[in-house]
């Protein structure tokens, strides 16, 4: 076979018979380079980063819970964001154990937002987090819906099936809080109707957010389908009322 | 008085605040969502409506270098002199003091009543004498603000006044850091009207006259232009002449004969050919008989297409504008202290960027987006809103300030372009759908844009789409309008609605809604007459039309061609339609359309004016002659063409 080879090489390159030794190390070469490229993409792909995104429209709180998070306290307030915060924290594991993780508050004005882009590559979780008072089904969910399901039908985010907390914030103000479940099944709903506009758009990466078309949308029927997991809890970022057990274990899963 | 002073983080965090007076609603989020974040901060003050009472003026400066933001609020009947001394001084002061992941600030209280009253009593020395001066007589920041009486006195004191003027005016502005903005922000606060200045592109008016004069501009004239803006020297004239001849003919000699190919009417009808005059016929459709004959939706419309690839307005680009590069506008004066300043700066990278870093850079952006259409205003906006935000920063190790300057310049574009509300019409016509009731889009524009024929390509793709549209003819005013409709609807088989000429438009429409809910359609799509921006007695009947009957989508048509006349279009438009209405929230312009893209090569500039202007999205973009030639806005290519 080699000889073979050999042969019609020769063939080939009767006059330059030089060539040989050259082609070989050539190959070889090829054969090295293609090692160290498979090894690089292995040691690149090892470890994804820890980058937690918080992520959510404006005034929903995602500042204030980054400041608790970070310094446990929201010292005067807040204002609107123009950028993102970016610091790494020790967070506790429920093992009693710490880890360091790289805390980004990307802002909601719906001109920055699509900067979260950027964190992507380094994400292990997405934190999202939503007004669970100011949530009026018909008005403003639809947009807040929307940027969840940018996030949704990232490449990354389904390759990597990222761990997403959807946490309803604000349930410091009591009754006036819509619940958890209200604004799961209302974040499902619609984001099933966009599913559908999206497809008729002919839009191939939206397609395949659910492996079939008429299955509708729910994050547990996301989750079996080896998309992003999504889980939902309610907290109040102002009082520091958020169980950091909740946060912890979204964590957790992703270690 | 001074009703709050803040003093926060770029990222949010409230670091310090000073509370005089309770505030009502929340001035401060506000002014960070639409001015600062909406390239506006370039101006130097901003006026703040409450849902109730009186409106606030908003000033502030940024620290780029420590990323903080100062604001100050007051009530807008008040003229405050002293505010932008304040913010100087509260920002040198605080600056000695900021530790970052510092949240207290105990003592700053002290200082900053010190420097308050410092630059109250300093206002109040300042407008003393002026006081007991003849009125009307003072320096341009008040001018606008005192009553215009006591004439006769007036120009005796007017040369006292203004030499002292000068004189105080020059220790000001070694205290003002962005005096020369500020000074002419505050006229635009002045001359603003009243409860309406926080609306897009009210503080415009030093553009209002120039831009009025060529309201009366006809199209012709413009087309001829392609659309590029006038610039004054003679140089560029020439230039502009050469990529004239040279950049569109070539695209035209591209585009043409495919388009020849295609068509073919007189081959095609060649049968019967005195009968049919309908040029708009397929060639392939043999049947003569008919005069105009449905269009068959397999060709797919270029807005679902995938795109990424082109946007061709700008794929070919030849290679004339690249000659003003960005780093162009840099003066090569070649004073060695510059020129040694320059190198330490590249190389340590650790000195803060100064103003007179920034502009030479800025100039020569600025010139390459007039040069790309965008309007004159616009840029200029534009350019200052970068300036105050890298000012102070600092500048990365081998990295150039052109470099630096062209890529926030470029965050910028691609912020004002990225929608701020959805642009997924079919989802928000599924959600009128889910309430019985037709979603009804209003096509308005000044004349000649091509308000008719988008509106059969947007039906085109809503056909597409699987959706019911119904058109309404509310062009009661051009003869033949109602036929072009008629035309179009038979081609795409669509219905259409229409009660002739004569009629009130906002009758016919409000007619029009009713019978498109009787009959259960998805989409009423009217079109309205084309309106000159200044034709008053149109211009109410269009915001009558708009206010009596509430439509889901005002679409703003307006053409790639447009110069600086952009600004006033939309500026009037909005304007009118906000001052005719009978609510307190009036329905103003919700999404773009333009037209005509595939005949400005790069110069695709209008669209940023309008949009900067306006802060509507595009929601489409008209891209050639047939059914299928509308695209969805690229984002990144058109900030990439005008950069280029």
């Amino acid at each position: 076979m080699e000889q073979d080879i050999r042969a019609s090489l020769q063939l080939d390159s009767l006059p330059e018979r030089v060539s040989h030794p050259s082609t070989a190390l050539s190959l070889a070469g090829l054969v090295v380079l293609l090692l160290l490229l498979t090894l690089v993409r292995s040691w690149l792909k090892g470890p994804k980063g820890k980058s937690v995104l918080i992520l959510g429209p404006c005034g929903s709180g995602k500042t204030t819970l980054f400041l608790q998070l970070r310094d446990s306290s929201i010292h005067q307030g807040t204002v609107a964001s123009m950028q993102e915060n970016v610091d790494t924290i020790p967070i506790q594991l429920p093992n009693g154990s710490s880890k360091l993780v790289q805390l980004v508050d990307v802002p909601g004005h719906p001109r920055v937002r699509g900067k979260f882009r950027t964190y992507l590559d380094k994400t292990r979780g997405i934190i999202y987090i939503v007004d669970a008072v100011d949530f009026t089904p018909h008005k403003t969910a639809t947009a807040e819906c929307r940027q969840l399901y940018e996030v949704l039908e990232q490449g990354l985010v389904r390759k990597r099936r990222m761990p997403v907390l959807l946490v309803c914030n604000k349930g410091d103000q009591g009754a006036k809080a819509h619940t958890t479940s209200f604004i799961q099944k209302q974040f499902e709903k619609e984001i099933d109707q966009l599913r559908s506009t999206r497809r008729t758009l002919g839009d191939s990466a939206a397609a395949d957010l659910l492996p079939k078309a008429d299955m509708p949308f729910t994050f547990e029927a996301l989750s079996k389908a080896r998309g992003a997991q999504v889980s939902c809890c309610g907290a109040s970022a102002k009082s520091g009322l958020y169980s950091f057990t909740r946060l912890g274990f979204s964590n957790d899963r992703m270690s | 008085m001074l009703d709050y002073f803040a003093i926060f983080s770029k990222g949010g965090a409230l670091l310090w605040a000073f509370q005089l007076t309770a505030l009502r609603g929340t001035p401060v989020d506000a002014l960070v969502r639409t001015c600062l974040l909406e390239e506006r901060s370039g101006e130097s003050s901003w006026t703040y409506v409450p849902p109730q009472g009186a409106g606030y003026t908003l000033k502030w400066t940024l620290h780029n270098g420590l990323g903080l933001v100062f604001v100050a609020v007051y009530q807008r009947t008040l003229k405050l002199l002293y505010i932008d001394q304040l913010l100087a001084g509260v920002k040198e002061a605080f600056t000695v003091q900021y530790k970052p992941k510092c949240f207290e600030y105990p003592g700053f209280e002290k200082r900053f009543q010190a420097i308050l009253t410092n630059c109250e009593a300093r206002a109040d020395d300042k407008q003393l004498p002026q006081q007991l001066r003849p009125k009307g007589a003072s320096g341009a920041l008040q001018k606008g603000s005192r009553p215009k009486g006591a004439g006769a006195q007036r120009e005796a004191g007017d040369k006292k006044s203004s030499e002292e003027d000068s004189s105080e005016d020059d220790a000001l502005t070694t205290q003002m850091i962005r005096d020369p903005a500020a000074s002419t922000g505050s006229m635009t606060e002045l001359d603003a009207p009243d409860g309406s200045s926080d609306s897009p592109g009210s503080g415009s008016p030093t553009a209002a006259p120039g831009t009025s004069k060529q309201a009366g501009f006809d199209q012709g004239r413009l087309q001829k232009m392609l659309g590029s803006p006038a610039p004054r020297s003679k140089t560029n004239a020439t230039r502009r002449k050469t990529s004239d001849t040279g950049g569109p003919k070539k695209k035209g000699a591209e585009a043409k004969p495919k388009k020849k190919e295609a068509r073919k009417w007189g081959k095609g009808t060649a049968s019967s050919d005195g009968e049919t005059l309908d040029f708009s016929e397929k060639v392939e459709g043999g049947s003569g008989s008919e005069n105009e004959q449905a269009i068959d939706l397999s060709m797919k419309s270029r807005v679902d297409a995938d795109e990424e690839d082109d946007l061709d307005i700008i794929a070919d680009l030849k290679e004339e504008g690249s000659a003003a590069g960005v780093g162009s506008g840099k003066p090569t004066g070649g004073l060695l202290s510059s020129f040694v300043r320059n190198i330490s700066m590249s190389v340590t990278g650790t000195a803060a960027l100064t103003a007179d870093d920034i502009s030479p850079a800025l100039v020569g952006l600025k010139r390459k987006l007039m040069e790309r259409n965008v309007a004159e205003d616009v840029a200029g906006k534009l350019c200052f809103s970068v300036a105050s935000q890298l000012e102070g920063q600092k500048l990365g190790s081998f990295t150039r300030v052109s470099t630096m300057v062209a890529g926030a310049l470029e965050e910028a574009l691609t912020r004002i372009l990225t929608p701020r509300r959805s642009i997924d019409i079919l989802r928000e016509v599924r959600a009128a759908q889910a309430q019985g009731r037709p979603y009804v889009m209003v096509f308005v524009g000044v004349n000649g844009v091509g308000k008719s024929t988008n509106l059969a390509k947007v039906t085109y793709w809503l056909l597409q789409n699987g959706l019911r549209p119904c058109i309404a003819a509310c062009d009661t005013f051009r003869s033949g309008a109602v036929e072009q409709l008629k035309t179009h609807c038979t081609r795409l088989n669509v219905p259409l609605y229409e009660r002739g000429y004569e009629k009130d438009p906002a009758k016919v429409a409000a007619e029009a809604i009713a019978h498109a809910k009787r009959q259960k359609y998805d989409v009423l799509l009217v079109d309205t007459a084309g309106r000159m921006q200044d034709n008053e007695p149109l211009m109410r009947a269009l915001s009558s039309l708009i206010n009596l009957n509430h439509p889901d989508l005002v679409l703003f048509v307006g053409e790639a061609l447009v110069g600086n006349d952009a600004v006033d279009q939309l500026t009037k438009f909005n304007q009118r339609l906000a001052d005719l209405a009978r609510s307190a929230t009036p329905h103003t312009i919700d999404g773009l359309l333009v037209t005509k893209a595939d005949t400005v090569d790069d110069k695709v500039g209008a669209m940023i004016s309008m949009v900067y202007v306006s802060s509507a999205p595009i929601m489409f973009i008209g891209c050639g002659q047939t059914y299928v030639d509308l695209k969805r806005l690229n984002i990144k290519s058109v900030v990439r063409s005008l950069l280029k």
